[in-house]
């Protein structure tokens, strides 16, 4: 497992250096952005992990699908890998960067927010006041959803690619992914409706989980924790799921 | 004998196609196997189960005596190393750093080995420039490399030479000749092209329709193969009487041409027949090679 890691990291890691700086850049704008409008700061980082969330999603899907586009995935199994070690290291691989990368692009945000922002500057007489005064006190606690739902997103380029074991695998990721943020859109409607059954499967689509604390109150149910372990949930079901279908899978 | 691979009425069946029905067959250590089979015979389905990339639903196989369905399958696959129908490059890596890849695969310490490994499959001065750039020759030899990494002692390599111009085929020919030859690797190779495997093979698998039909040693195909002269001359009447003296084997195929058996001496022949005013207009070595073997054996034509 380590080796085949090893290769992983060694093989993203120019992608991963540019996105690092892509990360920064962004962190950076998006509070002098936020500056404009006071109150947005805490909104905009929701905003930005929608958008890496779909990028390392995606960016899983395509690289994988890399992988069964020029058979190098072949190499692993004639050496002796085993499809469970092969699969798992591609979501370790994609899971800990996406992870590590979000940590980076909070931390720049916040650190950015710091220096050219004051934080603190929310006042009651904005848009929506009991939307953002809510989100800013919960600022700190959405932080760890984040860190773990945008790195659980990556489960989904990982089973799309390793499922379709082609090429499309990245394109029919990016598709999946539009139509999950589609679907997370709807979330506010789910909740008027009452329906328990799309506000439950709402809640444990990562993508919806990150949509759907743009849209918290006071009155909302808002538990890190539970998002969290849905997160976890939804991670662990799509691999095992994924590994299910590759172990039997003929290659070509 | 010692056999590195042994399969055991294996079968791949698919829903409505058996792409392999059966197939037993071992390959000595040590020599050059060609595996000779038409399109759809089943030879890149055996290698796909071999290298772990399929799952046979019927049958076994051992490798270096360890079987498919050992747990151990794992450590004897690393023994080996395969190019199955296209090389399995990085296109966007030079020939390097898709070998330190390959190393890194393997858990080798360090990187020692890669100039020597470039130098051998003649990639030493492609320097910084990318995979997806190299000629086709070139990525079948980086394939090759890349199979090579962690010496392995078992080689499979799939239609090696498809594509390739004839400079390329020699190429590839020298290399696996240099490989077995030096190394000691056991190569198992699938070909079309028939009379290029013939220069390379010393033992041979047909297979046909998911089944090996005949599996045997280069010295007994060769034997199975009649050699023979194809030879045009004035009169068959007067050659004949010459070879009969000669006590040369000989079929006469019309008043002109001949097949001559075995080797005789074509100086005395030819001094033979002319003083009896015959002259030798055309002499052609002609034998039954192994693409006419192969059809003989298949069916042929008919047999598609």
């Amino acid at each position: 497992m380590s080796r085949l890691l090893s290769t992983e990291f060694f093989k993203l890691r120019g992608k991963f250096i540019a996105v690092f700086i892509v990360m920064i850049i962004f962190a950076v704008v998006g509070v002098l952005c936020s500056m404009s409008i006071e109150g947005t700061f805490y909104l905009g980082l929701n905003a930005y992990a929608t958008v890496f969330g779909s990028i390392f999603c995606g960016m899983a899907g395509v690289s994988i699908s890399q992988d069964f586009a020029n058979n190098t995935i072949r190499n692993k199994l004639i050496m002796g890998h085993t499809r469970f070690n092969i699969y798992l290291s591609y979501q370790i691989a994609f899971a800990v960067l996406t992870f590590l990368m979000t940590a980076v692009f909070i931390g720049a945000y916040i650190l950015s927010g710091k220096i050219f922002s004051d934080m603190e500057s929310f006042q009651a007489d904005q848009p929506a006041p009991d939307m953002l005064k809510f989100y800013r006190d919960n600022f700190f606690k959405t932080l760890p959803v984040y860190l773990v739902a945008v790195p659980a997103l990556t489960t989904l380029g990982v089973f799309t690619s390793m499922t379709l074991k082609n090429s499309l695998g990245g394109v029919l990721t990016m598709i999946l992914l539009f139509a999950l943020f589609f679907w997370s859109t709807m979330g506010e409607i789910f909740i008027f409706s009452g329906n328990k059954f799309l506000i439950f499967v709402n809640t444990i689509l990562p993508s919806s989980q990150i949509y759907l604390m743009q849209i918290f109150s006071e009155e909302s149910d808002f538990s890190p924790v539970k998002y969290i372990l849905l997160s976890t949930a939804f991670a662990v079901v799509l691999i095992t799921l994924g590994y299910a279908i590759f172990r039997k899978a003929d290659l070509k | 004998m010692d056999y590195v691979l042994q399969t055991n009425s294996l079968c791949k069946h698919y829903t409505h196609f058996k792409a392999l029905n059966g197939v037993t067959m071992h390959i000595p250590k040590g020599s050059i196997y060609g595996f000779v089979g038409k399109n759809g015979a089943g030879k890149t389905t055996l290698i796909r189960l071999i290298c772990g990339l399929q799952y046979p639903t019927g049958g076994d196989f051992e490798l270096y005596g360890v079987k498919n369905t050992d747990k151990k399958i794992s450590d004897s696959r690393s023994r080996m190393g395969a190019v199955v129908e296209t090389p399995s490059i990085h296109p966007n890596m030079t020939a390097e750093d898709n070998l330190k890849i390959q190393y890194r695969l393997l858990g080798m310490p360090s990187f020692d080995g890669i100039q020597e490994l470039l130098t051998l499959v003649g990639l030493e001065h492609t320097g910084k420039k990318k995979a997806k750039h190299f000629s086709l020759g070139m990525k079948q030899r980086l394939g090759i490399a890349i199979a090579l990494c962690g010496n392995p002692d078992f080689l499979i390599l799939d239609e090696p030479i498809n594509g390739l111009d004839p400079q390329g085929i020699i190429e590839i020919r020298e290399l696996i000749l240099k490989l077995n030859h030096e190394r000691q690797i056991t190569v198992l190779i699938s070909s079309h092209i028939l009379d290029e495997l013939a220069k390379l093979a010393t033992h041979y698998g047909f297979i046909d329709g998911g089944r090996i039909v005949k599996e045997m040693s280069a010295e007994e195909l060769e034997q199975a193969c009649q050699k023979c002269t194809h030879m045009t001359v004035t009169d068959t009447k007067i050659l004949a009487r010459v070879l009969d003296s000669m006590e040369i084997s000989y079929k006469i195929l019309d008043d002109t041409t001949a097949d001559v058996y075995a080797k005789p001496n074509f100086s005395q022949l030819a001094l033979a027949l002319s003083k009896e005013n015959c002259e030798v207009i055309s002499m052609e070595e002609h034998d039954e090679n192994l693409e006419s073997f192969f059809v003989n054996l298949v069916g042929g034509a008919n047999h598609e």
